[in-house]
C-alpha cells in the first residue's frame, strides 16, 4: 500500500508517496529513496519508478517517491527548480523517510538526470552511502546540451505542429520554465569529479557502458568507492531522445523487475 | 514497521499545505489550500480548495492518456490553482493503474464510473460541492464524455481533443491537399499494407449514433460542454463545422461551446499556448458556473 502526503519546510512544500507494508517481519533496517529525473523524463518515467517503489515497499522495505520543489505536486513554479533547492529537498525527503519508515538508514536510487543532484548532495555526507544509478546521465554539460537539442527538435522536427512554426519563450525548455541558474549549475557538474564518502557503494544499472560511465567508475574507485555495473536487457532500452516518442511513457518492465529483485536482495548484484 | 498512517487522520488519508506565497499568473493572495488524499480502492489525488467560500460546483481533472494526474507539463497543477482562485474546488487524481494510484484490483467493467464516483464523493465531502465539471485531454476527454452522459451529478465537461468523427467534408479537406503530394500518397499506400497503431486506436469513442444520443441527452439535462480541438486532432478533426456534422443538432445548442485551434499541438507544449488554454477554461467556467471573474 502507499500513502500520499506533503512534507518539507514552511514555504517549501514537497509531495511524497510512501510505499510499504503496515506489518513487515522482520522489519527492514533500511529504506529506499527514489529520485526522479528532471523535466519531461520525470513525467515519462513516473510509473516505472512508482512500480519499482511499490514492489520494494511490498517486500517490506519502505520506499519513498517525491516531487522536487517546482515539479509535480510539490509547491513552487517550474522556474523555481534549482540545484541548491534539490539538495535541500533530498535532505528533507531523507529525513522524512527515516521518520516515517522507522528505519536507521536510507539507500538511494536515481534515474537518468537525477544522478547529478543526488551525487552532489551525497558528496556532502561523511558516512559511506549506498546508491543505485539507473541509466545515469553524469556529465552536466552534455545533459544540458541534449535538452536544448531535444527542445529544438520538438519545435521543428517532431511533427508536433501542422503547417505552422512556433518559437518558445525565453527561459523555456522542453515544455517547462527553466532558469539559467539551474542550467548553469548542472552544466558545471561532472560526476567523475564528485567525491563520495570513502567506503561508499555505487551500483549502476545500465543498458550500455560508455565513456562517461567508465570515467566515473575509475575516478570513484580511485577514491575508495566500490562501483559495480549491471547490464540491463538491451531489447527494452527506452528511446529517450527520439522526438516522436517524447510524449510517450517509458516503462521498461524487465529492468524494473531486475532492479526490484536486487533492491530486495532476492538476486545478488 | 512502516508508519503509513498520516499525521492528520480523517475518513480519507489527508495532509494539507498552504502555499507560502502566491504563484504568478495564478491566485494572487494565498487563495487556495492543497491536500493529498488516498481514497477509493488505492486511488491517489490532490485537492485544491479556495480558502474562502467555494462554489457548489467542483472540477475533476482526469488523466490525459497515461500521464500522471499533474498533467502534461504540469498543466493540471496550474489549472487547479487558477480555478481555485476563482472559487472552484478542484481534484486531480489518478485512475487505477496510472500515476500514483494502485494497479486495478477489480474487473475493468465499471471501473471508470466507480473511480469517478469515488473522486466525486471525496470532492463533495471535503469541499461541499454538489455538482461537477469533468475535464480531460484525449482519453480524459473520452472518460468525461462517457461519465457525463450517465451521471446526473455532472454539470459540465471540458473536452480537449475529445470525441468527434470524420465526415465527408473532413475527408475532402484532409485528402485533397495530400493527393498533390506524391510522397504522401506513397506513404499512405505503404501504411495500408502494414498499418501501425495510431492515436485513434487508443481512444474510447462510442459508435457514432450512440455518441449523438449521449450528447443530446447531456444537452437536454442542461449540461454545459466546452469542446477544444487542436492541430493534434488533425487526423480526425479539421473544421469547426465538423462537430455538428458528426454529433448532430445538439452540438449547435447554447449549452455547447467550441474552440478550434489548429495552430496548437495536442499536449500544449509551449507555455504561451497553455496560458491561452487556461485563460479560456477559466473564462468558460466563470460564464457557465459563476465564481470570480478570472
Amino acid at each position: 500500500m502507499s500513502a500520499p502526503f506533503f512534507f518539507g519546510a514552511p514555504g517549501r512544500n514537497l509531495f511524497g508517496l510512501l510505499h510499504g507494508r503496515e506489518e513487515a517481519h522482520p522489519a527492514s533496517k533500511h529504506a529506499l529513496l527514489l529520485c526522479a529525473p528532471l523535466l519531461q523524463d520525470g513525467i515519462r518515467s513516473h510509473r516505472a519508478l512508482w512500480s519499482l517503489a511499490q514492489t520494494v515497499g511490498e517486500f517490506g522495505i519502505p520506499a519513498l517517491t517525491f516531487d522536487w520543489y517546482g515539479t509535480g505536486d510539490s509547491g513552487g513554479q517550474d522556474v523555481e527548480l534549482t540545484l541548491p533547492g534539490m539538495l535541500d529537498d533530498l535532505e528533507r525527503a531523507c529525513a522524512e523517510l527515516l521518520r516515517r519508515g522507522e528505519v536507521s538508514s536510507v539507500q538511494f536510487l536515481a534515474l537518468r538526470s537525477a544522478a547529478l543532484p543526488l551525487l552532489a548532495a551525497l558528496e556532502r555526507r561523511v558516512d559511506p552511502v549506498e546508491i543505485v544509478l539507473w541509466d545515469p546521465q553524469l556529465d552536466g554539460a552534455k545533459l544540458v546540451a541534449s535538452w536544448k537539442d531535444q527542445h529544438r527538435q520538438q519545435l521543428d522536427g517532431s511533427g508536433r505542429y501542422v503547417n505552422v512554426t512556433h518559437e518558445s519563450d525565453e527561459g523555456e525548455l522542453l515544455g517547462f520554465g527553466v532558469s539559467d541558474a539551474l542550467l548553469d549549475a548542472l552544466s558545471a557538474l561532472d560526476a567523475a569529479h564528485i567525491r563520495l564518502p570513502q567506503g561508499s557503494r555505487v551500483r549502476m544499472a545500465i543498458w550500455e557502458m560508455n565513456d562517461d560511465l567508465d570515467r566515473f567508475a575509475r575516478e570513484q574507485r580511485a577514491g575508495g568507492v566500490s562501483v559495480e555495473a549491471v547490464l540491463l536487457d538491451e531489447g527494452e532500452r527506452p528511446e529517450w531522445n527520439v522526438p516522436s516518442r517524447f510524449g510517450g511513457q517509458v516503462f521498461p518492465r524487465r529492468a524494473v523487475a531486475q532492479l526490484a529483485q536486487r533492491m530486495t536482495a532476492q538476486v545478488p548484484w | 514497521m512502516v508508519n503509513l498512517q498520516l499525521d492528520e487522520k480523517t475518513l480519507e488519508n489527508r495532509q494539507e499545505f498552504a502555499p507560502a506565497r502566491a504563484l504568478a499568473g495564478a491566485p494572487s493572495n494565498e487563495a487556495f489550500v492543497e491536500t493529498a488524499h488516498g481514497f477509493g480502492d488505492g486511488l491517489v489525488g490532490v485537492l485544491t480548495r479556495p480558502r474562502v467560500a467555494a462554489s457548489k460546483v467542483g472540477v475533476l481533472l482526469l488523466n490525459a492518456g497515461l500521464t500522471r494526474h499533474t498533467g502534461p507539463f504540469r498543466m493540471h497543477v496550474e489549472l487547479a490553482q487558477k480555478l481555485a482562485g476563482q472559487g472552484f474546488a478542484v481534484l486531480r487524481f489518478d485512475q487505477s493503474g496510472l500515476g500514483d494510484s494502485a494497479s486495478p484490483g477489480k474487473a475493468a467493467g465499471e471501473r471508470r464510473q466507480r473511480e469517478t464516483d469515488a473522486a466525486m464523493r471525496l470532492l463533495a465531502q471535503e469541499s461541499g460541492v454538489e455538482r461537477f465539471v469533468l475535464c480531460g485531454l484525449c482519453s480524459g476527454a473520452d472518460d468525461a464524455f462517457h461519465v457525463g452522459a450517465v451521471d446526473a451529478r455532472v454539470a459540465g465537461a471540458i473536452l480537449l481533443d475529445g470525441v468527434a468523427y470524420p465526415t465527408p467534408g473532413f475527408w475532402v479537406r484532409h485528402a485533397l491537399p495530400r493527393l498533390l503530394d506524391f510522397g504522401k500518397v506513397l506513404r499512405f499506400l505503404m501504411s495500408r499494407r502494414n498499418p501501425a497503431p495510431s492515436l485513434s486506436d487508443f481512444r474510447d469513442w462510442p459508435e457514432r449514433t450512440k455518441a449523438r444520443g449521449m450528447l443530446a441527452e447531456m444537452v437536454a439535462r442542461d449540461v454545459r460542454l466546452l469542446f477544444v480541438f487542436t492541430g493534434g486532432a488533425y487526423h480526425y478533426f479539421n473544421h469547426r463545422a465538423q462537430l455538428g456534422a458528426s454529433l448532430g443538432r445538439a452540438a449547435h445548442e447554447k449549452q455547447v461551446s467550441l474552440d478550434f485551434w489548429p495552430e496548437y499541438d495536442h499536449t500544449f507544449f509551449l507555455r504561451k499556448h497553455r496560458r491561452v488554454l487556461l485563460k479560456r477554461i477559466a473564462a468558460w467556467m466563470a460564464s457557465e458556473f459563476g465564481g470570480k471573474t478570472p
